[in-house]
């Protein structure tokens, strides 16, 4: 076999690089995917041994007892106070989360912004104005729209409790997936009388997401290592889009010969423990208090908290 | 007339973690031209360094000059540095499941030259001339995931060939080859140092680093470059061999007496016969097309 004759046709390149003042663009598409692949990868890389604050069951119970305090909550005062002291709390483990706090309340009002601007207008929520954008259009006002927008002061207090919640939210839940490792969940889950195909749906998925992360994160790698120029937006976007395909299509593989692995290796569904845990006192002190931390949450606005 | 320098590195550094380190205090140099192997033990650094080249790691100390320009952060995002640099260098990965990012084995091998500017038909004619060299013509529409290891590796040498580069860093290349394969890599190696390529082979394995290179780079598992001479050196120094953890100390016993003899993992006269035992009884296996691979001397480039 003979390689084609324009392979080395011409003399080496040997000179010293061209530098020019044009900049290789990162597209804001490729940012915000590297972004959530890279939290997803932190979410599920496996939490070291010593991290293991709680005991698995104790973790799961106290995250749901939040989670129901924080879902049921009006109170904007008690949510942020609640999202403070997580924070606090991550950062007194000392747990590296920091940062992915940081992500959490980056993103998150990114995210829910979209369903939650909506709501500050008075046009969803009426109620005092607290500023006046601009003269709603006829054609609007005459099918019932007030003859001014203007933002609410109950819609900011709507749209802050939506995201209020969902960060809370998030923040417990990186919180208990950066302090147990995932699988130790998963037994948990199973610990907890959650019926097995539960458990192994949420086992895949979990895979699933993990190796999305990953394989986000490495053909990136190679586009990089590839990549020559700049492309325009549009030709950037049908790239990203063709490229979603082969992501999603080779995770899926991917996560489909993990399973067969496990199967492989007597993998039935269960997770058993390599070091089984024991429920210690401070396990139990941390569901109770999770669990008035969550009754707080719910009744702080009926006892007049705003 | 000296040659021109490709890579200058100096006292390179590179940890994952603040307990991580892949590679200590590492320096050295490729010339134009040149054909070097990097030699190691699993897990001693050599795909690090390989990514720190192709500069998709920045080092945590020391420098990358790659032909005389320090490999920095801020000339990786100048469009015409970078873009001359990605056109020169090309980086086969390891894993090739990590390469192929296209949704057809045929866009994957043109989509080099079409970032290069290459109208798309001559684009595809270069691809497919490369697909048919590597017997992989029939696979052209197939989605790269689907391939089988071997096929996927060859498909991202394609991908690297097809741009024409002037460095070829490749991370192990014979590693999931069957033996065919390997002696055609073997060949399509030759044919790029005939052209004057410069050529970074990363491999743990010394009877392919002997067929290859001329000049070897060891690394020790303490992700230090323990010796950097001709291969010839190198694979001489059994001493050094042991210490680096690339052959073993393989323990026989001779009427009741217990002595150990060092034992070259790939090498050709050894008695114990690994996986490349197979590969040297396909390299002495007479060729339909003509070619005899049997006893083809190591041509060391320049
Ligand atoms: N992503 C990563 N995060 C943390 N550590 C890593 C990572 N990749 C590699 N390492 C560590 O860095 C060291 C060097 O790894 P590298 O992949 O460069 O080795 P290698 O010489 O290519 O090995 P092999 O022959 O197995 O391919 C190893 O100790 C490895 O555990
Ligand atoms: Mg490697």
């Amino acid at each position: 076999m003979s390689l084609p004759t324009w392979i080395g046709a011409g003399p080496p390149r040997t000179g010293p690089l061209p530098t020019s003042k044009v900049r290789l663009r990162t597209s804001f598409v490729e940012k915000t995917l590297l972004g959530i692949s890279d939290f997803l990868r932190r979410g599920l890389e496996e939490a070291p041994e010593r991290a293991a604050i709680l005991e698995p069951r104790a973790a799961l119970l106290a995250a749901l007892a939040l989670l129901v305090g924080i879902s049921l909550s009006h109170s904007l005062v008690a949510l942020a106070l609640v999202a403070v002291a997580l924070a606090a709390l991550a950062g007194l483990l000392g747990l590296g989360l920091g940062r992915t706090l940081w992500r959490v309340w980056g993103v998150v009002p990114l995210f829910s912004a979209a369903i939650a601007l909506p709501a500050v207008l008075n046009v969803s929520t009426p109620g005092p104005t607290l500023v006046e954008l601009v003269a709603t259009p006829a054609w609007l006002v005459r099918i019932g729209w007030p003859p001014v927008l203007s933002v609410t002061t109950s819609g900011v207090g709507v749209a802050g409790l939506l995201v209020l919640r969902v960060g809370a939210s998030v923040s417990v839940a990186a919180l208990l997936a950066g302090t147990t490792p995932p699988t130790r969940l998963l037994s948990a889950l199973g610990a907890l009388g959650i019926p097995r195909a539960f458990v192994l749906v949420a086992a895949l998925t979990l895979r699933y997401a993990r190796t999305l992360a990953f394989t986000v994160s490495d053909m990136h790698l190679a586009l990089l290592s590839r990549r020559v120029r700049t492309v325009d937006a549009k030709a950037e976007r049908a790239f990203v889009g063709s490229r979603m395909g082969v992501v999603l299509q080779r995770s899926r593989a991917t996560a489909e010969e993990v399973h067969m692995a496990m199967l492989a290796r007597g993998f039935r569904g269960d997770y058993v423990p390599l070091f089984p845990t024991r429920v210690r006192p401070r396990d139990v002190l941390a569901v109770l208090a999770a669990i008035g931390v969550g009754a707080l949450l719910a009744s702080a606005a009926r006892a007049g908290i705003p | 007339m000296s040659r021109a320098k490709v890579f200058h590195v100096e006292h390179l550094s590179f940890d994952y973690g603040p307990d991580l380190p892949a590679l200590r205090d590492v320096s050295f140099e490729v010339l134009d031209g040149e054909t070097v192997c990097l030699l190691g033990a699993n897990g001693c650094g050599k795909s690090t360094l390989l990514r720190l080249l192709d500069g998709l790691l920045a080092p945590t100390a020391g420098r990358i000059e790659a032909w005389g320009s320090e490999i920095t952060k801020e000339r990786l995002s100048d469009e015409a540095w970078n873009g001359e640099f990605r056109r020169r260098v090309s980086l086969l990965f390891q894993d090739a499941d990590v390469q192929l990012f296209c949704p057809t084995v045929l866009e994957d091998v043109a989509f080099g030259p079409l970032q290069l500017g290459a109208s798309p038909a001559d684009a595809r004619a270069r691809a497919e001339e490369l697909l048919e060299l590597f017997g992989l013509a029939k696979l052209a529409m197939r989605v790269p995931s689907t391939l089988s290891g071997g096929q996927k590796r060859r498909v991202a040498l394609a991908s690297c060939l097809a741009t024409d580069p002037d460095v070829l860093l490749m991370d192990e290349p014979f590693a999931a080859l069957d033996p065919r394969s390997q002696v055609e890599l073997l060949e399509v190696l030759q044919q790029l140092q005939d052209r004057g390529k410069t050529i970074l082979i990363a491999t743990h394995d010394l009877g392919f680093a002997e067929e290859v290179a001329a000049r070897a780079l060891l690394l020790s598992e303490e992700h230090t470059l323990l010796v950097d001479g001709t291969v010839e050196e190198v694979l001489s120094d059994e001493r050094l061999l042991l210490q680096a953890n690339v052959i073993h100390e393989h323990s026989h016993r001779h009427g009741g007496i217990r002595h150990s003899h060092p034992h070259r993992h790939g090498a050709r006269h050894g008695t114990h016969h690994h996986t490349h035992g197979v590969q040297d009884h396909a390299h002495e296996e007479p060729r339909d097309d003509g070619h005899c691979g049997s006893g083809r001397p190591p041509c060391p480039s320049g």
